[in-house]
Formats: C-alpha cells, sequence, structure tokens
C-alpha cells in the first residue's frame, strides 16, 4: 500500500479521475500504475500529474517567518507537506455500474494489476493470444512487460505505428527496430506470415540490421524479461547504382557485409508511374492520354505506325527516344502546319519527351536504358524478413518514384495474396518531409495517405516516424492505431495535438531519456511510459565506422567489385582485362544481366554476356600494282 | 471620514505621548476567562527586581522535542427543559519531531456528555460512546451559566487527558517535551527537568505595577528575570517571560509568552538556553492560525493533528 484516496467537495472523484495521496518518499511518479482498492470495486488507475503543498499559508508567512533571511533562518521543524497525485482511470472493476473512484487504499500495480489495468488480459491469454511485447512498464521496483494487440497493431482491426521524437536521440529508429524484433518474434503463426520492407531515407541508419549490435547486461535482461532473443535480421538490401551504373548508391558497400542488391528498373516499370515523375501542372488530359497510348499500344510491344510504316519494338527508354524521333521527323517532313500525329499534339508529345527523358537524367543508376532490370524479389518474400531500400542518395524525383512503384507493388500483390506474406511492415521515416500536412499534394502523400486508410484491409502496415507529428497530414497520423513518443521538443508539445496531456505529461516527454518512450494504442485508455532495450543490430553509427563504406573506385575496379559480390574467386585483373576497351554501355549491361541471372560460374556468364570484342583496327593501305608510267609525267 | 482613518488618527495623535505603546488589536487568548483575570505578583529567583535579559539568537534545539497539546470540540445538542446538554470531544497527543519531522507516539481521545446529573440520569438512548459527565449545579442555574459550567468540565478533562498522555510519553521517551500551557498544576512535570511549558493566555499576569509595564513592554529576543509565580497548585515550577515577536504596532502581548519549567531546571543559564530554542520555535510561522505570534509550529502541528482526526 502506498496511499490513500481523497477527495473533497471542490476536487471530488469522478469515474475518470482521482487523487490520492502517498508519504514522502513514496515510490510514485507520473506514469505509475496503481490500484485502488475498496469493497466490491477495483480500480485501475495511471498518474498524470502530481502536487505537493505545505501548510504554508502564503509565501510571505516564509519570509515573515525567516526574518526575510532565506538562507540563515532557522527552521528546525518542516513544514507539513502533502505529496497528491493526480490520477487517470484506467479500468474499473466491475465495469458496471460506473462510479466515481471510492475512497480507497492505493497500491502499486503488480504485474497482473498492469496487465487487467491496460486489459492486455483480453489477448495475452487464450488459444490464440495476439500479445506481442513493446517494453516494460518500471514503477516503484516493479517492472512488467507492456504488450500491444496483434490485431491493433498490425491488422486487420487497427494497424500502423506513427513514432514522433526528436532527432538525435536514436528514439525513432531504436524504437522501430526493437519493436520489429518484437514483432518477427511473437506475431502469431495462426495470423500468417509477415515480413517488413523499410525505407532508408537518410544516412545509415537503416543499413546493418543483419549485424548484431552491442548490448548491456541491462538490455540482455530486459529482452529476456520480454521473451524476446536478442539477435539481428534476415535482412536483403536494394539499392540503385550511380550514374555510373556499377557503383552502388549506398553507404553499405563493404565488402565483408551481405552484398547489397542493385535496384534497377527499366521503361516499362517507370511508364506506370510516369505521373509520379510529372508536375501536377503537367499531367492534363491530354498528357495523361498520351501516356495511356505509350503504356498499352507501344512499350513492351510491337507497334506498327499507319503513317509511316514503319515498325517499332520499345522497350527501353533509348528505342523510346527512336520513336519519338521517328515521330518528329513524320512531322517535320510533312510540313508547314502538321501538329497532329494520331490525334496527339506535337506539344504534347514533346512534353512527354522531355519528361521522360530527364528521368533517365536524373535518375540513372536506378533507371536503367537498355531494358535490364533488377527488382524486389516480388512474389518470393520470406517470412519474418526485412527488405530494405536505399533512398538515402537518390534525388527526390527518383525517391518518389520508389516509394510510389513499391508500394503499389506490394499493394497488388497483396491483394493476389502471391507475395510470399501475407502481412508487410512499410517504414518510412521523415514524415514530416514526405507527407506534410500543408504543402503540395504529391503522389508519394496520397500513396501514403492511401496506405494508412486502407492498408490495414491488405496486411500493409504503416511504421512512420517524425519529428513533429503537429505538421505531418492528420489522417496519416490520425489512422495509426498505435502512437509513440519519444523526447518531444517543447514547440512541439505546445502544439493544440498535446492539449489532452497534463503539464506534468508534457515536462517529462520534454526530458524523456533514451531508453524510453510514451504509447498509445487502441487498448490502453490513457497513455503508458515504457522503457525498452537497446535494438540488437548494429546501429547505423556504429556500422558505418565498423563497416565503412568503400570508396568509389574506377569502372573496371566498381565492375570486379559488383562481380565479386556474386563470386569472392573472381579474379580482378582477367575482369580488367576483358572490359579493357569496351563501351561502358555493354560492360554495365552485362554485368547488370550478370548480377540478375546470379549464374553459378559468374566470370563465364559475364563474358558471354559482354559478347566477342570487335576490336577496331587500322587498315594499312593496300600496296596495289604500280602504274606503268608516272601519273605526273605525261610524256612518260 | 472613515473609521478607518479616525483610529489611525488617534493612533497618530497617542504616538506623541512618550508613555503611550501604540497598538492595533488584542491577539486572540491572550484573554483565557474573564474569571481568572488578576494580577498575581511572583517571587522572584533571579535579580532582586524584575529585569530583562537579551537571550541571545535562535538556536534550534540539537536533539529531539516533543510536543504537547490537547483539543476540544464542544456543542450544544439539547436541552431538558431550561438545562443545556453538552457533547465534547476532547483530544490529546504527544508528538515527537525528529530530523524536522513529526511522529505522534500518544495520542487519546474521549467523547463526554455533559449535563445536570438528574438531566443525564434521565436520558433513554444509545450513547455508547459517550461517557457521561455530571456538572455540578446549584438549585436554581442560568442555562448560559451551566453552559460556562460544562465549559469548565471540558477544561479540567481536557487537562486531566493532557496530563495522561504526557505521563504516558515519558514513560517511553526522555526526549525534551514542550507542553502547550502550564505544567504547574500537574504533579506529572515536577521533577521533569526535559519538560517546557508554554502559556499563551495572559489572563493572569504575574506582576503589578511597574514590573507589569516591564514585563508587558518586554523587548523582542529578550527574556525576563526568573521568577516562581504564586499560582502554581500542584508543584511549584519556574518561570519568566519571553518576547518572540516585536510587538511594537500590535499589542502589548503580541508575542509575548510565559515559559514553565521545574525548579531543578530554573536555573538563568537554563532559561537562556531554553528561550533560545522557543525563539528557533518561531520558524515556520504557524499561520494562518490567528495564535501564530505565540502559538509555536511544533503546537500547531499536533492539533492540527488532532483536529484532522
Amino acid at each position: 500500500m502506498i496511499g490513500r484516496v481523497v477527495a473533497t467537495e471542490q476536487k471530488p472523484s469522478t469515474p475518470h479521475q482521482f487523487l490520492f495521496w502517498t508519504a514522502r518518499d513514496a515510490a510514485v511518479g507520473i506514469g505509475s500504475i496503481v490500484r485502488v482498492e475498496s469493497p466490491g470495486r477495483t480500480v485501475y488507475g495511471v498518474v498524470t500529474d502530481a502536487f505537493a503543498y505545505s501548510d504554508l499559508a502564503t509565501p510571505m508567512d516564509a519570509v515573515y517567518g525567516s526574518d526575510g533571511d532565506p538562507i540563515g533562518a532557522v527552521e528546525p521543524s518542516h513544514r507539513s507537506e502533502i505529496r497528491l497525485f493526480q490520477t487517470a482511470v484506467l479500468r474499473h472493476e466491475p465495469a458496471e455500474p460506473l462510479q466515481a473512484v471510492p475512497l480507497g487504499v492505493v497500491h502499486l500495480a503488480t504485474d497482473t494489476d498492469v496487465a487487467v489495468a491496460l486489459r492486455m488480459d483480453a489477448y495475452t491469454s487464450g488459444e490464440r493470444p495476439t500479445g506481442i511485447p513493446v517494453g516494460l512498464y518500471a514503477a516503484g521496483g516493479l517492472e512488467a512487460p507492456i504488450y500491444v494487440d496483434a490485431d491493433f497493431l498490425l491488422g486487420p482491426e487497427a494497424a500502423h505505428l506513427n513514432i514522433t521524437g526528436v532527432s538525435g536521440l536514436a528514439t525513432k529508429t531504436s524504437a522501430i527496430e526493437f519493436f520489429l524484433t518484437t514483432i518477427f518474434q511473437t506475431f502469431p503463426a495462426h495470423k500468417g506470415r509477415i515480413a517488413a520492407l523499410w525505407f532508408n531515407v537518410k544516412g545509415p541508419d537503416l543499413l546493418f540490421l543483419d549485424q548484431p549490435g552491442t548490448l548491456t547486461d541491462e538490455d540482455r535482461r530486459q529482452y529476456d524479461r520480454l521473451g524476446i532473443v536478442p539477435k539481428p535480421f534476415n535482412a536483403r538490401y536494394f539499392a540503385p547504382f550511380k550514374a555510373d551504373g556499377v557503383n552502388l548508391n549506398s553507404l553499405r558497400t563493404h565488402p565483408d557485409l551481405r552484398p547489397t542488391e542493385p535496384l534497377v528498373w527499366g521503361l516499362r516499370e517507370v511508364l506506370d508511374y510516369a505521373e509520379v515523375l510529372l508536375n501536377r501542372d503537367d499531367v492534363d488530359a491530354k498528357a495523361d492520354a498520351f501516356i495511356d497510348f505509350l503504356a498499352e499500344r507501344v512499350v513492351g510491344k510491337e507497334f506498327t505506325d499507319d503513317h509511316t510504316g514503319k515498325t517499332f519494338t520499345v522497350r527501353s527508354f533509348a528505342e523510346l527516344e527512336g520513336f519519338f524521333r521517328a515521330i518528329f521527323d513524320f512531322l517535320e517532313n510533312m510540313g508547314r502546319g502538321a501538329e497532329i500525329w494520331r490525334t496527339h499534339h506535337i506539344a504534347t508529345i514533346r512534353k512527354i519527351r522531355n519528361r521522360l527523358g530527364n528521368i533517365s537524367t536524373r535518375s540513372k543508376g536506378l533507371v536503367t536504358d537498355d531494358g535490364e532490370v533488377n527488382d524486389l524479389p516480388w512474389g518470393a518474400f520470406e517470412d519474418r524478413s526485412v527488405y530494405v531500400v536505399d533512398v538515402a542518395g537518390l534525388d527526390p524525383l527518383a525517391q518518389d518514384l520508389v516509394f510510389a512503384r513499391i508500394v503499389s507493388k506490394l499493394r497488388e500483390h497483396l491483394e493476389r495474396r502471391d507475395l510470399g506474406v501475407e502481412h508487410v511492415v512499410v517504414f518510412v521515416d521523415e514524415l514530416n518531409k514526405y507527407a506534410p500536412q500543408e504543402g503540395p499534394d504529391t503522389y508519394v502523400r496520397k500513396m501514403l495517405l492511401d496506405l494508412s486508410e486502407r492498408g490495414r484491409y491488405l496486411g500493409l502496415v504503416l511504421f512512420s516516424a517524425q519529428q513533429f507529428r503537429s505538421q505531418v497530414h492528420k489522417r496519416v497520423v490520425g489512422n495509426a492505431g498505435t502512437s509513440v513518443f519519444g523526447r518531444l521538443d517543447a514547440d512541439e508539445l505546445s502544439t493544440p495535438g498535446y492539449g489532452i496531456l497534463s503539464p506534468a505529461i508534457k515536462a517529462k516527454l520534454a526530458a524523456m531519456p533514451k531508453g524510453e518512450l510514451m504509447i498509445r494504442h487502441p487498448h490502453f485508455t490513457q497513455p503508458i511510459f515504457l522503457k525498452f532495450p537497446r535494438p540488437c543490430v548494429l546501429s547505423g553509427r556504429e556500422g558505418i565506422e565498423r563497416f565503412p563504406t568503400e570508396v568509389e573506385v574506377p569502372f573496371e575496379d566498381a565492375v570486379v567489385r559488383r562481380l565479386r559480390a556474386l563470386d569472392k574467386g573472381i579474379q580482378g585483373n582477367r575482369i580488367k582485362d576483358l572490359v579493357a576497351g569496351r563501351p561502358a554501355d555493354d560492360v554495365v549491361r552485362a554485368l547488370h544481366a550478370t548480377i540478375r541471372n546470379r549464374p553459378d560460374d559468374v566470370t563465364a556468364f559475364f563474358i558471354k554476356c559482354l559478347g566477342r570484342e570487335v576490336r577496331t583496327r587500322t587498315v594499312a593501305p593496300r600496296a596495289g600494282i604500280s602504274p606503268l608510267k608516272a601519273i605526273d609525267d605525261p610524256y612518260a | 471620514m472613515s473609521s478607518r482613518l479616525l483610529f489611525q488618527r488617534v493612533r497618530k495623535e497617542l504616538g506623541r505621548d512618550a508613555r503611550v505603546v501604540l497598538a492595533t488589536t488584542v491577539p486572540p487568548a491572550v484573554d483565557g476567562r474573564p474569571d481568572d483575570y488578576r494580577l498575581v505578583p511572583s517571587k522572584l529567583i533571579e535579580d532582586d527586581h524584575l529585569d530583562i535579559h537579551p537571550v541571545g539568537g535562535a538556536l534550534a534545539c540539537p536533539e529531539p522535542i516533543a510536543f504537547l497539546d490537547g483539543t476540544q470540540r464542544v456543542e450544544v445538542v439539547g436541552y431538558v427543559e431550561a438545562t443545556p446538554i453538552v457533547a465534547a470531544i476532547i483530544a490529546a497527543a504527544v508528538r515527537l519531531r525528529t530530523g524536522g519531522h513529526f511522529a505522534t507516539l500518544v495520542q487519546h481521545e474521549r467523547s463526554i456528555l455533559m449535563g445536570r446529573p438528574d438531566v443525564l440520569e434521565s436520558l433513554d438512548g444509545d450513547f455508547a460512546e459517550f461517557e457521561r459527565v455530571p456538572v455540578p449545579a446549584d438549585d436554581v442555574l442560568h442555562p448560559l451559566k451551566a453552559l460556562e459550567g460544562a465549559r469548565r468540565v471540558i477544561d479540567i478533562e481536557r487537562g486531566r487527558l493532557e496530563r495522561e498522555v504526557g505521563r504516558q510519553f515519558r514513560q517511553q521517551c526522555q526526549a525534551w517535551l514542550v507542553v502547550d500551557g502550564v505544567i504547574a498544576d500537574s504533579g506529572v512535570w515536577q521533577d521533569d527537568s526535559r519538560a517546557i511549558g508554554v502559556s499563551k493566555s495572559h489572563a493572569t499576569l504575574p506582576f503589578g505595577g511597574g514590573d507589569l509595564e516591564r514585563y508587558l513592554t518586554l523587548p523582542n529576543g529578550h527574556r525576563t528575570s526568573v521568577f516562581e509565580p504564586a499560582t502554581w497548585r500542584i508543584a511549584p515550577v519556574r518561570s519568566w517571560g519571553l518576547r518572540l515577536w516585536p510587538h511594537e504596532g500590535h499589542d502589548l502581548f503580541h508575542g509575548l509568552v510565559r515559559v514553565e519549567v521545574a525548579v531543578p531546571a530554573g536555573t538563568p543559564e537554563h532559561a537562556d538556553l531554553v528561550s533560545r530554542w522557543l525563539l528557533a520555535e518561531r520558524a515556520p510561522l504557524s499561520r494562518p492560525d490567528t495564535r501564530w505570534d505565540r502559538l509555536l509550529y511544533g503546537v500547531a502541528a499536533v492539533e492540527r493533528h488532532l483536529r484532522a482526526r
């Protein structure tokens, strides 16, 4: 027992809150969960505010009593003082009739009490439990695991998780990594298979999820308390190439790591999401119609132009450029006034040509010119695996394209139930950038809105993070069934969205240490403070120190490096000899084909793709038959 | 001109007369009961005439120190014919202060029902929680006189209860004990050198004439010569007046207490030491109690404890 409920006419107990007082040294604080016992009724609550005051009538009395000397005054008695705690009700037992909290004795909650108070008993027991541990509630020497309901975290009842916290304290990324560890280890088998697809949007944050992190004994103890085995993820990494087509546009290039797989898309992959790449102002009905025409009639098909009689097979940007060239040539040959080709105005055609042509320039490395594609393993996603797409080094336009296409593909496959898993957790950091409350209505924002509003029906779950929740689109954060808060900026806390929190909770949030967070979940009627261990994977900062990014190397060396990622026994000098003097495009094409096919004999396959070298040689003038007469001597 | 300004004006005029000590209001509970108003000259123990002594700065008692006080709640609960029936709940406690914090060591409470003996006997009903205490009465009694008689009984019963808790405290603890009121009316403290009585009431004054003026104009932080009050009933004590707060601008009684100790402890040196301890007890201030100028915080803490129950 730690205290007693007190109620006065001015501050009565209600069904939703009450006050209790304790001894000065009681181990209770903001966020503590307590149990009130009285005959016939048990009430659980969480402390939301705290007050202390003495019997001092006015501050002036203190001045008077001390003769105006606050330091030297002799004051042998300590004033009577109260420690008073305001508490929000979590649960009444029995629930009906709902009454004001009785004047009972107050106890700190035990493990069992915490489970009942947070209604975790409903989903952590029984034949098909759905509890997923998310941390430890700790107060007064007690420590209890906190579980969230998988049905409300990963669908179908509710879904999505949003985390807010200031940058630099590692709360957001660490918490997300820890949550995924617990999800992968405790997601109930009866709910199906689950994987995660995460976008690495800045630095090396998520680039070492397959490497074990450094844990303290306390971390291990917390993992043990939660019943979780701290082990790194089975992770596959994808990143586009840099503009040279051979060096990866990622900080994860260290040879001791599982190789990052190239993400290379062709014209077909891009054209389906062309509207991502066009400004909204550009996309009028005419442009839409021409894009549709290209997608349905031209790209990937054999197209015969009735006007010219020419037949086109467009599979790459290069071939598309040829197709456009033929149209412009035709119109020019038609002479003055010829501006329409198959009902499409030449200006519209030129606009689309320019925009699409820009893609292979601005997104060079992601978008290949030659039609070779290397993509995520659609249809073969593995259970409890993470797929990380590193877009940190990409042009914003290319990032948008990656987001849009990958999420759309996820949705398509989940709808068809042929992804390989039934649930996918998509993690997007920096929502302030990608789904801002204000700003243009971008395709990515629309996609995130759609994901947050309809994803749960498909098993597509959005885990998102940002620094300022107040500046993220309300429908994105509003649809997150579970919200997590790390340390918050005072300015952020002063926004209306935090108005329901008491000043004490705000103060606690403003000073939240690493490894602690506040969580709101549909089963919890009040926010709950938790602590969680460090993630069991290498942090981005540690990872980049231990596995530094390889310096960008010359073209030939980069080719060797890429091939060596497939076969460590590759002879570098032989490869360099093979590619020496060959056109870079041919080498890149052969390299991409080799990476995509992953042959047993990498060198042989690469040589085959590279084809026979047609060497150029200078032909010396052949010695002919000498003339009978000297040409310059007409008399000879 | 407002009445307030008129009072200020008259004070200003009086201030021109060197003999006048200006005052504003008589502090509560210095007066006791009118029947007790008297001047009873005491026997000086220290000095050959009533003198004043600076006691030095406030000094907190370095040891644990306890405070004893009692409370009473009195209500007239009915009349039989013209005779009042009075119910009272009296309580007393000793709280020991250690390291600045208080803990209750002994506490007692009694509920009593008072009235004329024949009236009490005639009452039917379940009054099990109350002890019936008859109030001696004349044949013909004014109802208000009867009430006054009941109050005197309550005072007696409360005093008895306080002495009982004091006795029980002393059986288990030898700490210094500050008793709210006099200790001369009990044999409990007769030889107890660690008991200190602090009386806030000045219904009975220990001097008359010029000594009385000197007694009532005692400067702040000073004590009078040690004397033996003539009013002791059970055991003789040693006593002195002590000014806790400046009286100037308030009243002659403001901040004035009379301290009692057992005879063996009545040396001037001890009087100085105890006075310094009591000066230290001025803080924290026991406001908002109206008697804050003489009510030590420790005593107020006992009172609040008893009244809160």
